[in-house]
């Protein structure tokens, strides 16, 4: 894992807010290293360095994902719900984005370890509001 | 009737020229049968005064009372009482005394009466006089019933007689013969005796011994008749009580012999059965059976037969008419003096009503079941049904806030994109429509999540619970700086705690809020005031406004899905946000309205249940 320009993976099966991300981290000048992946499986195989993310140094361990709920394959939660079942992930700070802002959503996202939530679309002051207090980033 | 005037009488009869007293005198062993004790006295006095007179001794062996009687009886016929027993021609011995010194296991003991009396009568015969014995000891035995043992100490006098010279007067109350006609030992008592002298009641001349012993016998009889018309009077009357009753009951009664022939028949029965008296006596009981149910007539007299009652028992009986009735039966075994079985009374009561009741409130009970079963069915239907269509709900309301909304906010953020890096580049014109792309983007995603939340507001479950207005309109204007100083003025009273769901007071006076605030004129600052008033068990919270108010001819509209009064874009909004707040405020029991009168800015209230 790099600690001096941590990984962030990005979980979002749409392109449009996958774009809306880029936008956002980049017009907030958050310069760490973004990872993509498009649905849950996906999402799975990249955390466990299986298939095509076996190399580590291209796929790094993030120490920070946005995990969007509704995925192909793998939803959101389940995903979460994993990641926090592996004690070697306990250092990935996990921001779940969604478009509703359904209470229930957001009280079972905290329940399974989720640090934050944010309703899309993000825009750069969420995202540094954000970031501003995780751990993970807090040496960039 | 008294002995003396039988004296007076006696004077057309052939021996008229002897008193009674005279007569008995001569005879060695008589009995008197008397009814009352003034004149056996009377009578008894006579023949002790005759035999001091005749220079004989007197010996009483009488009842305590009977001895003072006849003391004070002869005291006032002249005689010296005290002188005659200093003399020792008068002797007193108590009747119980004596005869217990005598009775040996129930029974007089001849050995022991010759000893006793036989002394007695040495003692006063001295001199070789004649004795005459009044006795009632063999009367004590009869009272006591002992018969047997009376009889026999009648043959012991007797037999003593034989040895001394005495007459003996006995005395029996006509009363202690138990009145029956046929009572062997009146007679035997009577052959005991040389002469019988029959009782006061009984009118006739004296004389002849036999003729004297007949009219005794006869008075006897009819003394016995007279105790026996009495008791069967008593018994009559009871009876007749008991057939009124038997008669007047709404119970059939009737018995039957041990053959099963009916033998009486009351009125019940014939209400209950429909035969009458003469129809039903003498008629197998089996008639009153339907033919299925012959078999019980067996099994009942077999049960009769062997002294046992049956109690209760309910059955089916067929009335003269071929209807048939439950009945409950009670047959209870009749039997003779000696205890012998000779047949059975039957009581048969018409249960037919309350076994139709009975089935009745089973039938009803069945059909109530039927129907809760089938409203339990018809429910869980509904409710599964219901649970469906909540379920369908949710995922529409799934799919449009995650997918519909997908694109509009694509919209936005690539018209946000545009005017962002390109803006410098566009003619106004173009920054103007972009700007209005993003915009019409942002206001139909504002209007998919209104009417998400008015939908979810609508089928919510609301738990009501003890709301504090206070605490919930203070984080409401705490979380939001478009409600703070100096973007508006919001002054607020202390308000008074409510019952609701929180969630949707939320929503609900948030919507009212930021109404409040957004529909001013332009340029002026919003100034909201918040207070609670009290009506009764409710409380109505107003929110007034310094708004452009709202005209009354427009207000009836105003709670409405998709309505608006405003038209002008910079009031732009839903149409959804009031709708919310009628439909949050109705599902929790209570009201809403708005007063104004279309200028001078308008005040929303909300009324629910107050929390105490």
């Amino acid at each position: 894992m790099n600690s001096i320009n941590p990984t962030i993976l990005l979980v979002e099966d749409n392109e449009d807010d996958v774009f809306a991300m880029k936008r956002a981290l980049k017009r907030a000048n958050i310069t760490h290293p973004l990872q993509t992946v498009t649905d849950g499986k996906q999402a799975l195989d990249y955390l466990a360095g299986a298939d095509q993310y076996s190399d580590r140094r291209r796929f790094p361990i993030p120490s920070l994902m946005f995990l969007d709920l509704k995925l192909p394959y793998v939803h959101g939660f389940e995903v979460l719900e994993w990641v926090r079942q592996k004690p070697e992930f306990n250092s990935i700070d996990v921001i779940v984005l969604t478009s509703s802002a359904v209470e229930k959503d957001h009280e079972k996202a905290r329940a399974l370890g989720a640090r934050s939530y944010l309703v899309k679309p993000p825009t750069p002051e969420m995202l540094l509001g954000v970031l501003g207090s995780l751990q993970s980033l807090a040496q960039a | 009737m008294r002995a003396d005037s039988k004296e007076k009488t006696g004077d057309d009869s052939p021996s008229a020229s002897q008193p009674a007293c005279e007569q008995r005198r001569e005879q060695s062993h008589f009995v008197q049968f008397y009814e009352n004790d003034d004149f056996l006295i009377e009578s008894l006095a006579e023949f002790i005064v005759a035999g001091l007179k005749a220079d004989e001794n007197a010996i009483v062996i009488a009842t305590h009372s009977h001895e003072t009687a006849l003391a004070q009886k002869l005291e006032a016929m002249g005689i010296d009482l005290v002188g005659e027993r200093r003399a020792g021609r008068y002797y007193t011995l108590d009747a119980a005394e004596t005869l217990a010194l005598f009775m040996k296991d129930g029974m007089p003991d001849e050995p022991r009466f010759d000893q006793v009396m036989g002394g007695v009568l040495d003692q006063a015969a001295q001199g070789e006089k004649r004795a005459r014995v009044f006795g009632e000891m063999v009367a004590l035995l009869w009272e006591q019933k002992n018969a047997e043992a009376a009889v026999l100490l009648e043959g012991m006098w007797n037999n003593l007689g034989k040895k001394h010279a005495f007459s003996l007067f006995c005395a029996y109350s006509v009363k202690t013969f138990g009145g029956r006609i046929d009572d062997p030992s009146f007679l035997n008592i009577c052959k005991e005796h040389s002469r019988v002298f029959f009782s006061d009641k009984c009118e006739g001349p004296s004389g002849d011994p036999e003729r004297l012993r007949v009219l005794t016998t006869l008075q006897h009889e009819a003394v016995s008749l007279r105790t026996e018309i009495t008791r069967r009077e008593r018994v009559e009357a009871e009876l007749r009580r008991i057939a009124s009753i038997v008669e007047s009951s709404d119970d059939a009664i009737l018995s039957k012999s041990l053959q099963g022939i009916i033998t009486t028949w009351n009125a019940g029965a014939q209400r209950v059965f429909g035969y009458t008296a003469e129809e039903a006596i003498g008629k197998p009981v089996t008639m009153l059976m339907p033919p299925e149910r012959q078999n019980e007539e067996p099994q009942i007299l077999e049960r009769i037969r062997r002294g046992d009652r049956i109690d209760h028992y309910e059955t089916i009986r067929q009335r003269k008419d071929g209807t048939l009735i439950d009945i409950s039966l009670t047959v209870s075994p009749v039997k003779d003096a000696d205890g012998n079985v000779i047949g059975a009374s039957k009581i048969a009561r018409d249960i037919t009503d309350r076994k139709r009741a009975e089935q009745d409130a089973r039938d009803a009970r069945r059909q109530l079941a039927q129907v809760n079963q089938e409203l339990e069915r018809r429910i869980y239907e509904r409710t599964a049904s219901l649970q469906e269509a909540v379920a369908q709900m949710e995922e529409f309301s799934h799919t449009v806030s995650h997918d519909l909304r997908a694109p509009l906010r694509a919209m936005q953020i690539y018209s946000e994109a545009l005017l962002e890096d390109y803006s410098k580049q566009l003619p106004p014109e173009a920054v103007r429509y972009l700007k209005r792309i993003g915009e019409s983007a942002l206001l139909l995603d504002k209007m998919i999540l209104d009417v998400l939340t008015f939908s979810r507001i609508s089928r919510a479950e609301l738990h009501r619970e003890k709301v504090s207005l206070n605490k919930l309109i203070g984080n409401l204007i705490e979380q939001d700086p478009t409600l703070q100083s100096p973007r508006a003025e919001i002054h607020i009273e202390p308000l008074i705690d409510v019952m609701g769901h929180a969630p949707s007071l939320n929503q609900a006076v948030s919507n009212l809020i930021h109404n409040a605030v957004k529909f001013v004129s332009p340029g002026v600052m919003p100034r909201v005031q918040v207070w609670t008033e009290k009506r009764d068990a409710e409380v109505r919270l107003c929110i007034k406004d310094n708004g452009i108010g709202i005209d009354p001819q427009y207000q009836h509209r105003l709670f409405k899905m998709f309505e608006r009064i405003h038209a002008d874009l910079k009031y732009e909004g839903t149409g959804v946000g009031l709708a919310i707040v009628a439909k949050a405020v109705q599902r929790m029991g209570g009201r809403v309205g708005v007063e104004s009168d279309g200028t001078h800015g308008s005040t929303f209230w909300l009324q629910i249940s107050a929390a105490d």
